[in-house]
């Protein structure tokens, strides 16, 4: 690298592992940022070096911005890798570094602060030519939002303008309940993201979520690496991304990748960032928003096209040219990606914590894991639930699904409730593996994704249970035979 | 020897005993011949009446997980002790509502003694990035408050608690 020396990665999980591993590779020196809790935690335990950092909650550690200077100062890190979350997204963040000299991997802060604002940016979008969905801006006129609001024709959303990542997101199917839910829409914007704005756009009914990631450099030359369909979302959050998205055929495709790739040329983008889109059943699609940083389901496309992204984002960060043009971006084969969440399904998606005992990744033709987390590490509700992603290449969807249900069942993590098991049922249902999916596709077939555990199960349990219960064994009158053949693997 | 084991709430009471050295397992009326066998750090082949499934088994303190036919499971083991001791202590006539999940408080709409009815707002919380009402099941006197607005709560944490009236 030209300019860049080392880099100090302010992120943690499998995001802080996943951008390690290019770093290593690519020979840079690299530092992980971390704060007490993830000390055991795979990135810390990977990383050449590492810098303790603290706050009033671990979370607040990783937003610090004094925390990311400071380790940036005694590390002698020139460059910062802000994953996704946190600050990755933050135009002060990344104007700070910009003015103390510090490489910023990712955009402009301008480009940051112009589309990370869902209003500004539709605007500036919708300005250019490309599609919006039909909607209502509070700070056109506060004063008539609601009414405004309401006459978009129902069923609307209600989002905070400075949101992400579906934080105080409201469908209202009816106008009797709208003020209510733009004061519900309202706090919830005031407490994630300390602004209360808010706008209301047309819902569409049984959209899909279809998203392209693009890529910019300093010297002028935009390319796409295709789409991902992330339409399988509990809690407006994505659990299941693949790429092809089996909706479009090749030409609607080049227009939603052309679409994106505009959007972006229209902003001047550097790096990596992804345009989603919302995707209707008709086929009309609609500029959703612009995420100006690496997306959690990027391996994926990684999968499918044979780029290292994070090595990609680290050369134009560098000042090179991407130095290949749309034609050399070829999409080969199927990949899909399975979020591994710490929540138990059955009892509306909670979030479980609990140690880990043990941990065993599926492995077979295909498969790649980007995990988080280690054996003996505690799972905790400080964090996202996210703990690890099961990614799956295959020469097509219908083997690609088949390989991914076999990694799934192959997934072995004790100690605390994962969503495994669901995420296979889902790839394992009828209107899945005919690639007939929408964002609702989770809460429409929520019963047929209920999770049962049939009889012979159950004994094979209750057997297993009492056969590793020592004080159970210990009580039984005979000697138990079990007890004393493991003798010799006892510690 | 008695023990209730716990598969997703619902509760197993098993007997374990042996004869001529094979563990007899009884579930009701039925009796199974279980084994198992201890592979590696973890991993065992457990038969059940002739049949061996590979499965990974790791325990704490209360409960045992278990990895098998593709899929993990939590099974609780209930304390035989604790449950002669002191076991449920519900109030029979009250009404106890628990947080589903970890969460915030946002606000509180009643104080211990406030008379409320059915359907009336309590407390909003915040869990999951949703707000969610937790409003009374039935007309009821408040009994005790759990939180101030701003705390945060773990799972199963009490939230509000009703005295019911008699009907």
């Amino acid at each position: 690298m030209q300019n860049i020396d080392k880099v100090l990665i302010v992120n943690r999980g499998e995001i802080a592992v996943r951008i390690l591993r290019t770093l290593k590779v690519s020979g840079i020196p690299n530092v992980v940022m971390h704060h007490q809790v993830d000390s055991g935690s795979p990135a810390v335990l990977e990383a050449d070096e590492t810098y303790l950092i603290d706050g009033e909650t671990p979370v607040a550690a990783y937003l610090d911005i004094e925390n990311i200077l400071s380790a940036c100062r005694a590390t002698g890190a020139n460059a910062v890798h802000p994953g996704y979350g946190f600050l990755a997204e933050n135009a002060t963040f990344a104007r700070t570094l910009e003015e103390a000299g510090i490489i910023f991997i990712g955009p402009t802060a301008d480009v940051i602060e112009l589309m990370g604002d869902k209003v500004s940016a539709r605007k500036f979008v919708e300005e250019r030519g490309f599609p919006v969905a039909p909607s209502a801006i509070e700070d056109d006129n506060p004063a008539t939002f609601v009414e405004r609001a309401g006459q978009i024709g129902f069923p609307i959303l209600i989002k905070p303008s400075a949101g992400g990542g579906g934080k105080g997101m409201r469908i209202v199917h009816e106008g009797d309940n709208l003020a209510e839910e733009v004061e519900k829409g309202r706090r919830e914007g005031e407490r994630y993201f300390a602004d209360g704005r808010l706008f209301a756009e047309k819902f569409i009914e049984n959209p899909r979520h279809i998203e392209v990631q693009v890529f910019g450099d300093e010297h002028g030359n935009v390319v796409h690496f295709w789409e991902r369909e992330c339409s399988i979302q509990r809690r407006f959050q994505k659990i299941i991304e693949e790429t092809p998205s089996p909706a479009l055929n090749q030409e609607q495709r080049v227009a939603i990748c052309e679409s994106a790739v505009g959007i972006a040329a229209a902003v001047n983008y550097r790096g990596a960032g992804t345009v989603e889109f919302i995707y209707a059943p008709n086929g009309d699609f609609f500029f959703l928003e612009m995420n100006t940083r690496l997306q959690v389901e990027h391996p994926v496309t990684e999968m499918v096209t044979g780029f290292d992204l994070v090595h990609e984002q680290l050369r134009v960060a560098d000042g090179e040219a991407l130095g290949y043009v749309q034609a050399d971006i070829i999409q080969s084969g199927h990949a899909i990606e399975c979020r591994i969440c710490a929540e138990d399904t059955e009892r509306d998606f909670a979030p479980a914590i609990g140690d880990i005992l043990r941990l065993k990744f599926p492995i077979g033709p295909g498969i790649r894991i980007d995990s988080g987390v280690v054996e003996n590490q505690a799972v905790t509700t400080a964090f996202d639930p996210m703990l690890a992603k099961v990614i799956v290449h295959a020469r097509d969807r219908q083997q690609c699904i088949t390989r991914t249900r076999q990694a799934l069942k192959d997934f072995i993590l004790l100690g605390l409730t994962t969503n495994t098991a669901y995420l296979e049922k889902i790839m394992a249902h009828p209107k899945f593996i005919s690639g007939d999916v929408n964002t609702g596709f989770l809460a429409e077939y929520a019963d047929d994704l209920k999770l049962e555990t049939e009889q012979e199960i159950i004994d094979l349990l209750l057997a297993a249970t009492a056969l590793t219960d020592q004080q159970l064994c210990n009580s039984v009158a005979e000697v138990p035979e079990l007890y004393a053949a493991m003798g010799h693997w006892r510690n | 020897m008695k023990r209730e084991y716990q598969i997703a709430d619902e509760t197993h009471e098993v007997l374990l005993g042996k004869k001529q050295g094979t563990y007899q397992l009884t579930l009701g009326d039925r009796q199974l011949e279980i084994a198992a066998e201890r592979l590696s750090n973890g991993e065992y082949m457990i038969d059940l009446n002739g049949r061996k499934q590979r499965a990974s088994i790791a325990s704490d303190d209360e409960t045992t997980f278990i990895h098998i036919a593709g899929r993990a499971w939590a099974i609780n083991r209930i304390d035989p002790f604790e449950k002669i001791m002191g076991g449920d202590a519900g109030a029979a006539s009250g009404s106890t509502m628990l947080s589903p999940m970890p969460g915030t408080v946002i606000s509180v709409h009643c104080e211990a003694g406030q008379s409320v009815s059915e359907g009336e707002t309590l407390m909003v919380i915040e869990s999951m990035k949703l707000e969610t009402s937790i409003n009374a099941p039935r007309d009821g006197i408040v009994d005790q408050v759990g939180f101030v607005a701003g705390d945060t709560f773990d799972q199963k944490a009490l939230l509000v608690s009703l005295e019911i009236e008699d009907e």
